[in-house]
């Protein structure tokens, strides 16, 4: 009898343990979205956003100042005046007064999470969701116009030269007129497009999930350009130099000629990259999802140094390093759940991670 | 290891189907009846076990013994041994091939889960998991729309009149679970009062339990529920274990 109430049991434990293993695993996450502007660093990570002052990155607030397991955030915040707008995994696009983190206005008819930062340019709000549609909002978060695409939005709006560029997860980079959401032009690629495409002056570079990259002519979309690569590119191309730079996910580093696609260099990282490489002066940076954190001397391409934190090599960097050059600092998020990002010297001595404790 | 060997295996096959049909719901669908009938010979062992011990315990040899040693539990247990030996019973029968799905069930769940890649870190996840040789890129991401839902959300149908959508699948869910705990308590050896009420509690707390489940995870996962319930419940009946009473949630008897 002991052994049948044992058997009516076990399939309570099976599902309640089925979920606590299986969907705990499979919660929303994502790596930090960072932003710098002056003596400020914005932090999206999990339950918060955090506003910290540089250098030392001390605590001014957080937002929700308790934290709230039905609201988490990751993408990047964008300043726009004294509005710090975040876009939540509640389907909630947050505008928030930039000095003390109160809410000024909400915006709650996105069917999806904010998985793209907001682009603020010219009295308007564009604000990509994963429910595929670009909703494009007033400073007062009123509702002007929408854009859908066929697929989810992970990338932040580019605008540029009276252009709106628009990559989807559909494979598709859209050009919008910013005023009327009026399609310019569109144009279809090898793969999804989780990153925005950097736009130049030598031209449009679109890196995708698939071992492409793509040069077009920003006019009219017209291909330039495409080059082989061994991985898929999971971040916006860095353009610099008439070089453009893109790592892939089998570690490779590559440096194109931005006119004719010409390979100048390439570099094995070691292990796959995630996160945007940054440019800073002579010196091109990489971030692993090994936990290495590498210098190339650019526009050269020969390693400098290498750096590897060993707490959060499981899970590696991912998300664009950020460069604040009034602090000499570096910035490079991780996808470690308990050590958001680590600030580095330009010279690749550790100065402080994010949280400081654990 | 649990990846590579479970996980990996059963993602690459749903992606597989979904590239043959071109529509994750039906997908998935396909992917969980395929699954149930390659473990169904295992149910079929699962449900003659049970048979057997079911026809042990109305034995007047069984009963005696339950009266005689109701409180020495050490004695008890010896002689319900020597009764299984008698009656060639294997008690364990019954779980082990309940015991084999477990780790399918949840690689079941994991694969349905990591197919969908909704938030980047998922994706990128996926995308470590699918086998070379593939062209995934063309594949992903994956579209998740399936009739009204979108797979990777919970499920709510808007009904015109009303300010909030219904759960429809969590309900389905809910409701096809009741059947198939019906159904399969029908096979179920009894035991004692106490284990008939835990099992009472069971039929009808698990469907409410996969039901909220349904109404809060993606409906990628409760699609799966409610196709896993309806292969149970057809199962059940190609054994002759069904009864229509068994579609009454609250009033079904056992047989």
């Amino acid at each position: 009898m002991e052994r049948t109430t044992h058997r009516l049991w076990w399939p309570l434990i099976l599902v309640l343990a089925t979920f606590t293993t299986a969907c705990t695993r499979i919660a929303p996450s994502s790596w930090p979205g960072l932003r710098v502007h002056g003596d400020v660093l914005y932090v999206a990570n999990q339950q918060h956003v955090y506003v910290l002052s540089l250098p030392e990155g001390q605590v001014r607030w957080t937002f929700p100042e308790e934290a709230d397991r039905k609201r988490t955030f990751f993408a990047a915040p964008t300043l726009a005046g004294d509005v710090l707008l975040v876009g939540g995994y509640d389907n909630v696009l947050y505008a928030l007064d930039a000095q003390t983190g109160a809410e000024r206005w909400t915006f709650t008819q996105a069917r999806d999470r904010y998985i793209a930062s907001p682009l603020a340019a010219n009295g308007r709000i564009y604000a990509p969701n994963a429910d595929g549609t670009l909703y494009v909002l007033d400073e007062q978060g009123q509702l002007k116009w929408t854009f859908v695409s066929a697929a989810a939005l992970w990338a932040q709006p580019i605008l540029d030269d009276g252009r709106l560029y628009l990559a989807s997860m559909d494979h598709t980079l859209y050009v919008l007129d910013p005023e009327s959401g009026q399609v310019l032009w569109q144009t279809t690629l090898p793969g999804a497009l989780p990153a925005e495409p950097a736009v130049a002056e030598d031209g449009i570079f679109v890196a995708a999930l698939a071992p492409v990259l793509t040069a077009l002519e920003p006019e009219d979309g017209t291909l330039r350009w495409q080059q082989d690569l061994q991985g898929w590119v999971w971040h916006q191309p860095v353009v610099a130099d008439g070089l453009v730079v893109v790592a892939d996910m089998q570690g490779m580093v590559y440096a194109f000629d931005v006119q004719t696609g010409e390979p100048r260099w390439t570099y094995q990282a070691g292990a796959a990259v995630v996160a945007r490489p940054a440019i800073y002066e002579d010196t091109l940076y990489i971030a692993t999802r090994q936990g290495d954190l590498i210098a190339l001397t650019w526009p050269e391409g020969q390693e400098q140094w290498r750096r590897h934190v060993q707490e959060i090599e499981e899970d590696g960097f991912a998300g664009p390093i950020l460069v604040a050059p009034e602090h000499e600092l570096l910035f490079t998020p991780t996808m470690n759940s308990k050590r958001f990002f680590y600030a580095w010297t330009l010279d690749g001595t550790l100065r402080w991670g994010f949280p400081t404790e654990q | 290891m649990w990846t590579t060997l479970v996980v990996q295996p059963m993602l690459n096959l749903l992606l597989w189907i979904y590239a043959l049909v071109g529509n994750f719901g039906l997908a998935i669908i396909i992917f969980t009846v395929l699954i149930r009938l390659a473990l169904y010979p295992l149910m079929r062992q699962q449900t003659k076990s049970a048979e057997a011990m079911q026809k042990l315990q109305q034995d007047p040899r069984w009963r005696e013994i339950q009266r005689k040693y109701k409180n020495d539990r050490e004695r008890l247990a010896q002689e319900q041994m020597k009764l299984y030996q008698e009656m060639g019973v294997n008690p364990f029968a019954s779980c082990l091939p309940m015991l084999i799905q477990i780790p399918v069930i949840f690689g079941l769940y994991q694969a349905i889960i990591l197919a969908l890649g909704n938030t980047p870190a998922q994706l990128l996840e996926l995308t470590a998991l699918i086998y070379p040789g593939w062209d995934a890129a063309q594949l992903l991401p994956i579209d998740s729309r399936f009739l009204w839902m979108g797979l990777s959300r919970p499920e709510r149908l808007p009904l015109p009149g009303l300010g909030f959508g219904l759960p429809v699948l969590a309900i389905l869910v809910a409701y096809t679970g009741f059947v198939q705990a019906n159904a399969a308590s029908r096979v179920t050896p009894s035991g004692s009062e106490q284990a008939q009420s835990m099992g009472k509690m069971m039929t009808y707390y698990m469907p409410l339990m996969l039901g909220y489940f349904s109404m809060t995870f993606a409906s990628g996962l409760a699609l799966y529920f409610l196709t896993s319930n309806l292969v149970s419940i057809a199962q059940y009946a190609l054994m002759g274990k069904l009864s229509w009473q068994d579609f009454i949630p609250f009033g079904g008897k056992k047989g």
